[in-house]
């Protein structure tokens, strides 16, 4: 069965027909092609897929694509403005909070969120928010000071 | 922290932004999705395949079985002794029988299941003492018995030596399966060439040369054939080796037979079922010291779990065997390592390689003994450790480097604070019914690459363009440790610039010589030397080029700084980037081609001795944690870890490589564990296998110890496998520190703390009841 | 994935009328934490299902609201919801808890209460919490035919409960009942401190009337096939003071009952001790004991 989306991806509007039983991160990345956006477990226990959807962190692979109809999406894709870095993206880089990257979109996007409604977060706010991303590389913490960093940046 | 030495990761841009393209974030005209189906015994004939029904189906383009594959059936890195498609019989649970290549892995799913293979169910051994009775059925045809390996040591007498011991210890550890659990799960995409029987083949592959070894083997046809273009790689922590080559060649019969790329991305069910674990081991040491705590005698016996393949088991084993007696200086040494075949889940190569087991019993062993000599574990570490010019198990002499062995134990017992702490748990401890904490360390001396492994030699290409910029391509590959930043560095350095000025350019076996594998912590010591030799070379055609315009009348004179190049006698100067014109147009070649050799190391085989390593690193860590003795839950609150990396090049990486280890270490010691039940893994995604999120540990405080190693690229040597090996046994001693009882088997888990064991279950995602 | 039609609707009426005609083959989804695992798994639960009915985006399912009597919370509220609303922080703090304890908060900005309930995973972290308050749930056929149960009753099993074919959960509403003026606990163990299946859980809250405990409820979590309230374990603590060796006492008739019903299983040899301590230390906090 095809259904028919409309959304919005990083301030882009989409006006899609794809397979009912896609979730949406397949939407995402094999229809748009946005790829950033990864899979690491598809049970929502890695975090990799997360995005912003209508200004939550959701797993984008426990979204049915019919479910992302009419709602505002942003994905790692729509961080970097103009070309340039985000704050947050820029002190992921500086500070080593980067290391095979592979949890790192889902990690700015947990990261995101929460700076969207906490601009300058604790330690623990920080933690609590990222807890959903499993990094096998890093051992969180230049993830953690990085994210510290910017909120700082933000007072 | 240094600001000069706080490098940017080159590679980061890519990373944040979404850009970088892993395997599966990349799509071909035409392209096929392909999908393995695997065994349903773990032992087993395969008496038939019927995939007719298969064929069928819509969308569905190719069946393949272990018929299709063209040449050997085999690969291999030490043995051919591997199936990339089961034939004839299945030896474990995740072997391949067939695969699929069809227009979506929707289709590729029911085409899975209208395959019809019939078996005939063979005996299975899931023991390894079960599997070395004479009486057992032999696994693997090839070898005349389930014992694959085995190495020994032997030094001075041992006997002897526990004669005039006072106090003889004998316990025995056991340690677990363990998952990469890289983030990334496999993947590749194998695109048949423009020209006959050529194919390219794009994966998260760490060891693209063993890679296209096995590729071209299996395929029939010329190493030139096959070319391996390595995608970004999302993690592999020395699980992306066997494994992909594995993966690349079923995917690439499936590209021969369809005739158009097919990628084949493992799921994570998929990804655990069918690669291969850390090697549990059951560990036996027997131990005698004299009263004033100096050992006399060591005498081990250790088995390790290769499930049914060999893969790097040799190499492994063989690790354990030099390190199995820990840095500290004994006498009288008997080692003994058996690799054994069974129907478990295969095991290989994983960060530590060999050393995580036996460091977490040979650690807790001392602090066990140090405890019936009514001194501190620290004492004895003192009294026996390693000092420069000691002396090892396989009588080597550790010279031609610093033995900084006392330093890092001194520098975390410091920062730590440890044995305040000691003093304030105990009074802690006395009065908390609920609560008790507790502080442990660890040490350990871990030799550096290959070792008498195997032939240790790796290349690199420094290309200077025109302008001052420079490519480098290198022989190894970046698995997410940083080796792109590390290696621009050591060029940059040479060339007094900046490394924002360098690109790393992916591996391709089509471009770069086979360098060896990108394993053993290898990577700076020996790839970051070819590095440096390379930029040097072409360094010094610089020189030769711009000599006139700078009136030099000695190259000696002429420095590279700032991006300058100076002649330091008449202070006259250019910019890097004008001296690389200036050679550019003086038709020099300032592309250079860097090669190094290890140096050379030995093994007697028969009796375990030799100088095993060129060079060695030392390293210890304290973990300081909290036990709830009601539930069995332990916290470790601060952990501390002091690492000798000769020099930490890429400073903000070197720190990342300690957290990072130091958290796999964790999971290592109280949560991970891969569930073996009858040869079939019960937690086969992540919401059954823990790895530690955030919220799981409080601080870790990284130690940077440098002293430059004559071997090195500025005396940088291997950091990324130390940090994972010693927590775990930091953690047993701190968990015994605070309870006054001790554990003989990793994970901790809850159960073992509150009964002493753990308990086997039979569970039920969403229902542990 | 399995494969399955997706039908969406935009007002409750339309979704009632669609659940009516189809019966047995569709299945409800809502926040899709649970459903979409087992549509990944193929799960034989799902056998003869072949559509998903979204209710997610139906507003009347996402309300909170209070009368004198009862609270109301929509089925369709995201834990994360539920953590924020002011009413149910007044209310009934041991409910937040539960709800702020669950997976990540991604898992929490997804999953819904409703979806936690009908799941009826015996470690489903809302339910004993639920329980403990006595709440009720409403059932819909169609817009007229309600049929109402109390948690405890609805849930029949792990994963199996009340709900019929073409019923949907409409409402959950707990009796408020003095609550604001009780104590309350929600203690949850699990093998790691996020991302983590309740192993077990000890949910309480009780009203003191001249520094005795005038009722008291306590409900176990993730030990017994149905959630209940430990009765023998209440009737002892009511009438008496909450001193450490009362509440020690109650504890081990807490483990003893729930033991008596389960009996000896893998896990006995753990559960049992650490359930008798959960059970304490789920006490002493709630009466605000110290305990180290
Ligand atoms: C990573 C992760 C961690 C988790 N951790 C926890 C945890 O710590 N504790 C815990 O308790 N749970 C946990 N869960 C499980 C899950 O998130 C919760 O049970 C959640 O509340 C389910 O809600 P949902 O809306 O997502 O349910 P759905 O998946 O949408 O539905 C679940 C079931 O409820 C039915 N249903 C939903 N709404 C209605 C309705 N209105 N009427 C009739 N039927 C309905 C569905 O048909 C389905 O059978 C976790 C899940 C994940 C993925
Ligand atoms: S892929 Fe979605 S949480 Fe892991
Ligand atoms: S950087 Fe590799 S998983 Fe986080």
């Amino acid at each position: 069965m095809i259904i028919h989306i409309k959304f919005k991806v990083n301030g882009v509007d989409y006006d899609i027909k794809t397979e009912n039983n896609k979730r949406l991160l397949d939407v995402l990345r094999d229809d748009l092609r946005l790829t950033g956006t990864k899979e690491g477990c598809g049970i929502g226990e890695c975090g990799a897929c997360t995005i912003i959807m209508d200004g939550e962190a959701v797993n984008s692979c426990m979204v049915l694509a019919g479910r992302a109809n009419n709602t505002e999406i942003m994905t790692v894709e729509g961080l970097e403005k103009d070309g340039e870095l985000s704050t947050l993206q820029d002190n992921f880089v500086k500070m080593g909070a980067v290391q095979c990257g592979f949890c790192t979109p889902g990690m700015l996007m947990s990261a995101k969120a929460l700076l969207m409604k906490n601009p300058d977060p604790t330690v623990e706010e920080i933690k609590e928010a990222i807890a959903g991303n499993l990094c096998r590389c890093t051992g969180y913490t230049q993830i953690v000071e990085a994210i510290k960093k910017t909120g700082e940046e933000n007072r | 922290m240094d600001e000069k030495r706080n490098i940017i990761r080159i590679d980061g841009y890519e990373k944040v932004t979404g850009r970088a393209k892993y395997c599966g974030d990349l799509y071909f005209d035409r392209m096929l999705y392909g999908k393995i189906l695997r065994s349903k015994y773990a032992h087993a004939k395969i008496l038939n395949i019927n995939y007719e029904k298969a064929l069928e189906i819509k969308g569905v383009h190719g069946v393949v079985t272990s018929w299709d594959v063209p040449g050997e059936k085999t690969i291999g890195a030490i043995r051919f002794d591997h199936f990339p498609f089961a034939t004839d019989k299945a030896l474990y649970s995740g072997d391949g029988i067939a695969a699929v290549a069809c227009e979506s892995e929707e289709i590729c799913d029911r085409a899975l299941e209208a395959i019809n293979v019939e078996y005939e169910e063979l005996p299975a051994i899931f023991d390894m003492f079960e599997a070395m009775k004479k009486e057992s059925p032999i696994i693997k045809e090839e070898f005349d018995s389930n014992i694959l390996t085995h190495y020994p040591l032997r030094k001075g007498n041992v006997e002897q030596g526990f004669k005039s011991s006072d106090l003889i210890l004998e316990r025995e550890f056991n340690t677990q399966f363990v998952e990469h659990a890289y983030i990334e799960t496999e993947a590749v995409i194998a695109v048949p060439g423009e020209a006959k029987d050529c194919y390219e083949i794009y994966g998260s592959i760490q060891c693209p040369h063993s890679t296209r070894k096995g590729v071209a083997r299996t395929m029939g046809v010329p190493l030139k054939n096959i070319r391996i273009i390595q995608a970004n790689m999302g993690g592999a922590f020395g699980g992306k080796d066997d494994s992909m080559t594995i993966l690349a060649v079923r995917a690439c019969v499936l590209a021969k037979k369809t005739n158009r790329p097919v990628k084949v991305v493992y799921s994570r069910e998929e990804s655990i079922i069918d690669t291969y674990k850390r090697h549990p081991y059951n560990l036996k040491y027997k131990i005698g010291v004299s009263k004033d705590g100096k050992i006399q005698a060591m005498k081990v016996l250790m088995y390790a779990d290769s499930g049914a393949y060999l893969s790097m088991t040799p190499f492994v084993t063989w690790r354990s065997v030099v390190q199995a007696t820990g840095p500290y200086e004994v006498e009288n040494v008997e080692t003994d390592i058996y690799g054994i075949a069974t129907n478990n889940p295969y095991t290989g190569a994983f960060r530590g390689f060999g050393s995580p087991q036996i460091i977490y019993a040979q650690e807790s062993l001392m602090d066990e003994v140090a405890e019936k000599l009514g001194m501190d574990g620290v004492e004895l570490r003192r009294i026996n450790g390693y000092k420069q010019g000691s002396t090892t198990a396989s009588c080597q002499k550790l010279e031609g480097h610093k033995v900084s062995l006392m330093e890092a134990m001194d520098k975390v017992i410091e920062k730590s604070d440890y044995f305040n702490k000691k003093e304030e748990f105990k009074i802690y401890n006395a009065k908390s019914e609920r609560f008790k904490k507790g502080i442990g360390l660890s040490c350990s001396f871990r030799g550096c690459s290959l070792g008498a492994e195997g032939t240790d030699a790796t290349g690199a290409i420094v290309s200077v363009q025109a302008d001052g910029s420079i490519y480098i391509l290198a022989g190894l590959a970046e698995n997410g440790q940083g080796l792109k930043t590390t290696f621009s560095k050591i060029a940059a350095d040479v060339f007094g610039i900046d490394v924002s000025n360098c690109s790393y350019l992916p591996q391709d076996t089509g471009f770069i010589a086979d360098g060896g594998p990108t394993v053993a912590s290898r990577s700076t010591l020996m790839g970051g030397s070819a590095v440096k030799l390379g930029a040097e070379i072409v360094r010094d055609r610089i020189k030769d080029s711009v000599k006139k315009t700078l009136e030099a009348s000695s190259l000696d004179d002429i420095v590279f700084e700032n991006g300058k190049v100076i002649n330091i006698k008449n202070k006259k100067e250019i910019e890097f980037k004008k001296a690389c014109e200036i050679a550019y147009f003086d038709g020099k070649n300032i592309t250079a081609y860097g090669w190094y050799k290890a140096p050379d190391v030995y093994w007697d085989e028969e009796i375990g001795q030799g100088p095993a390593y060129f060079t060695y690193v030392y390293g210890s860590q304290i973990a300081e944690l909290t036990v709830d003795t009601w539930t069995g839950k332990i916290f470790v609150d601060n952990a501390y870890a002091a690492h000798d990396v000769g020099n930490a090049i890429n400073y903000t990486g070197t720190l990342g490589q300690i957290y990072g280890g130091v958290v796999q270490g964790m999971g290592y010691g109280l949560f991970e564990e891969v569930d073996v039940q009858d040869g079939f893994i019960k937690n086969t995604n992540l919401d059954e296998y823990f790895i530690p999120t955030v919220k799981d540990f409080g601080n870790i405080y990284p130690i940077v110890i440098e002293n430059p190693d004559k071997y090195g690229p500025s005396g940088g040597k291997s950091l990324g496998e130390p940090t994972i090996e010693l927590m775990s046994s930091a953690i047993n001693n701190a968990v015994s520190n605070a309870m006054g009882k001790r554990f003989y088997k990793i994970p901790i888990d809850l159960e073992t703390i509150v009964t002493g064991k753990q308990l086997k279950r039979k569970q039920k995602r969403g229902s542990e009841a | 994935m399995k494969y399955f039609d997706y039908f969406s609707f935009d007002t409750l009426g339309e979704t009632l009328e669609f659940l009516k005609k189809q019966k047995h083959f569709v299945k409800i989804i809502s926040g899709g934490t649970d459903l979409i695992i087992e549509f990944r798994k193929n799960s034989p639960k799902l056998e003869n299902i072949d559509k998903v009915l979204d209710i997610s985006r139906l507003r009347v399912l996402k309300v909170i609201e209070e009368d004198n009597d009862y609270v109301y919370i929509g089925p369709s509220c995201t834990h994360t919801e539920i953590v924020k609303n002011d009413i149910i922080n007044k209310y009934f703090p041991a409910l937040v808890e539960a709800c702020l304890s669950i997976g990540c908060l991604q898992t929490r900005n997804q999953g819904t209460i409703g979806g936690n309930i009908v799941n009826s995973s015996p470690s489903a972290d809302t339910v004993p919490a639920l329980v403990s308050y006595n709440a009720e749930l409403e059932l819909l056929k169609d817009e007229n035919i309600e049929r109402i149960f109390k948690v405890k009753d609805f849930i029949k099993g792990p994963y199996k409960n009340e709900l019929a074919k073409d019923e949907m959960l409409y409402c959950i509403r707990i009796p408020k009942d003095n609550t604001e003026d009780r104590l309350h606990v929600f203690e949850k163990l699990g093998r790691r401190n996020a991302l983590s299946i309740t192993r077990i859980s000890v949910c309480a809250n009780a009203l003191l009337e001249d520094g005795k405990i005038k009722k008291i409820t306590i409900v176990p979590g993730a030990v017994l096939p149905r959630f209940k309230n430990m009765k023998i374990a209440e009737d002892f603590l009511t009438g008496k003071k909450p001193q450490k060796e009362v509440l020690r006492e109650a504890s081990e008739l807490v483990a003893k009952e729930v033991f008596d019903e389960v009996g000896e299983r893998w896990s006995t040899p753990y559960k049992k001790p650490v359930l008798e301590k959960m059970a304490f230390v789920a006490l002493c906090k709630m009466f605000k004991i110290e305990i180290i």
